[in-house]
């Protein structure tokens, strides 16, 4: 019961996101600059043995971060403090070991990597993601069944909540019998799903697929992305001045 | 050419389609008529390769169409290629995660070069009035703009036979009035055109031929 209310929750995140990114303009950097960009700063953040670096790159993403928008600002902190918070706890013997440090060192690199992602992630679709993996080799495909995976979970979860809503209209009172009939959306959810599924393929085959598949949109470098290679560029600088 | 000879199709027992013995001939346009249930989907099932008949012959081109041969890759490709087909429910039919890439995935599958595959693309936008929806994901457009989209991509792939399954299913009126109107126009390209449908005024209107079925799943009025 509780598995299949996460589910749901989970669904209804992913159709929240999609309707409020529905008429959101496009990053004006290519997506795999971008993801790429936040892997390297955590690399080199995790590579860092000076507390200048780390320091620096979390005062630059809180920058970043005062200048979005309130909501984006609340959904990054609430994922910041749980693992922050963790990671405080698990180190904190450290302290009382004699090395203070070195809880500050690793709580400090796991709100860096935290942030980075999180503010990523305010910044970009989850389409743009998964299109970002699709700028390497025989990702295409992978990428393809990803996003497909998504727009199921979105369908589904559009057609569960409409479900919901119906048996929210029939139920007067009793709380035990509308709990009950959150397994039957599920299960008819699920049978849904499967036709859906069966059909997708059916047009898939219809247009000649053969299990190979590439992007239309190459996104070709810009001068937009020139300048971002330039960040790339001044992490790594700083990282070699700072070590 | 179609020729369909003797076809039987059950589904577990339960008849979907009986001696359907049918032509279709190039240039011509087919109404496909009867009521619910009575095997119009069965019949566009097999005749895009999807079910397989239990008893009779499909014949395109004076290819034999069987489970067995759509098992070889180039054949399924050579006869998908020659079919295009516009399901009923657009939103099963548009997965990928722009209308551009969504024009160009049956292309990509047809091994055109890059600069075919971009023109047809191009072209195909500008005359479904695609462009300001080009880098939109499918999933968020409406019912009309998804079934434009589902049409750009198949007739993208140029294929000389078009089957189209409940056309004006979902459409506001507007909507009916261009499907109606753009299918016209497709009758002068001479392709083979089918269209299942109940809807007489849309039958009346398009029909070249119409094609009768009933509930005992027969074509009463060839």
């Amino acid at each position: 019961m509780r598995l299949n209310l996460k589910v749901m929750e989970m669904t209804g995140r992913l159709l929240r996101s999609d309707r409020e990114n529905a008429s959101r303009k496009p990053s004006p950097v290519a997506p795999a600059l971008r993801v790429g960009a936040a892997v390297l700063c955590i690399l080199l953040c995790a590579l860092s043995q000076n507390a200048v670096y780390v320091i620096t790159v979390i005062a630059v993403e809180l920058l970043r971060l005062a200048m979005m928008p309130p909501a984006s600002i609340l959904r990054v902190i609430k994922a910041l403090i749980l693992p922050v918070i963790f990671s405080a706890l698990i180190m904190l013997p450290a302290v009382f070991l004699g090395h203070p440090r070195t809880m500050l060192t690793v709580t400090m690199k796991v709100l860096e990597s935290v942030m980075v992602l999180a503010v990523m992630n305010e910044g970009l679709d989850w389409r743009e993601v998964t299109a970002a993996f699709s700028a390497f080799k025989g990702m295409a495909v992978f990428v393809l069944i990803l996003d497909m995976t998504m727009r199921f979970l979105m369908i589904l979860g559009d057609y569960s909540g409409k479900l919901l809503e119906a048996v929210m209209l029939r139920s007067v009172g009793k709380t035990s019998w509308k709990n009950a009939k959150v397994d039957g959306i599920l299960g008819t959810t699920f049978l849904k799903s499967r036709q859906m599924a069966e059909a997708t393929e059916e047009a898939m085959a219809c247009r000649c697929f053969n299990g190979q598949y590439r992007s239309y949109h190459q996104h070709g470098l810009t001068w937009r992305d020139g300048l971002f290679l330039g960040v790339y560029a001044a992490m790594i600088a700083f990282f070699i001045l700072t070590k | 050419m179609i020729q369909l000879e003797h076809i039987d199709y059950d589904y577990q027992g339960i008849p979907a389609l009986r001696d359907i013995t049918y032509t279709f001939e190039m240039g011509r346009c087919y109404c496909l008529e009867g009521p619910n249930g009575c095997g119009k989907s069965t019949l566009f099932r097999i005749l895009n390769g999807l079910a397989f008949p239990a008893r009779g012959r499909y014949v395109l081109d004076s290819d034999a169409i069987t489970e067995k041969r759509l098992r070889d890759d180039t054949f399924a490709k050579a006869f998908h290629a020659k079919i295009g087909y516009v399901f009923q429910n657009a939103e099963v039919q548009l997965f990928c995660k722009s209308v551009e890439d969504e024009i160009a995935f049956g292309l990509f599958q047809l091994g055109l070069p890059e600069g075919e595959i971009e023109e047809r693309v191009e072209k195909y936008i500008r005359q479904l009035n695609l462009a300001s929806l080009r880098k939109r994901t499918p999933y968020n457009l409406s019912g009309g703009e998804k079934k434009r989209v589902a049409l750009a991509a198949v007739l993208a792939m140029d294929p000389p036979i078009l089957m189209f399954d409940e056309p004006l299913s979902g459409l506001d009126e507007d909507g009916q009035c261009w499907i109606t109107d753009f299918i016209r126009a497709l009758k002068s390209t001479g392709k083979l055109i089918i269209i299942s449908t109940h809807n007489r005024r849309l039958a009346g209107q398009l029909a070249d031929v119409h094609v009768r079925m009933n509930k005992d799943h027969r074509i009463i009025c060839p």
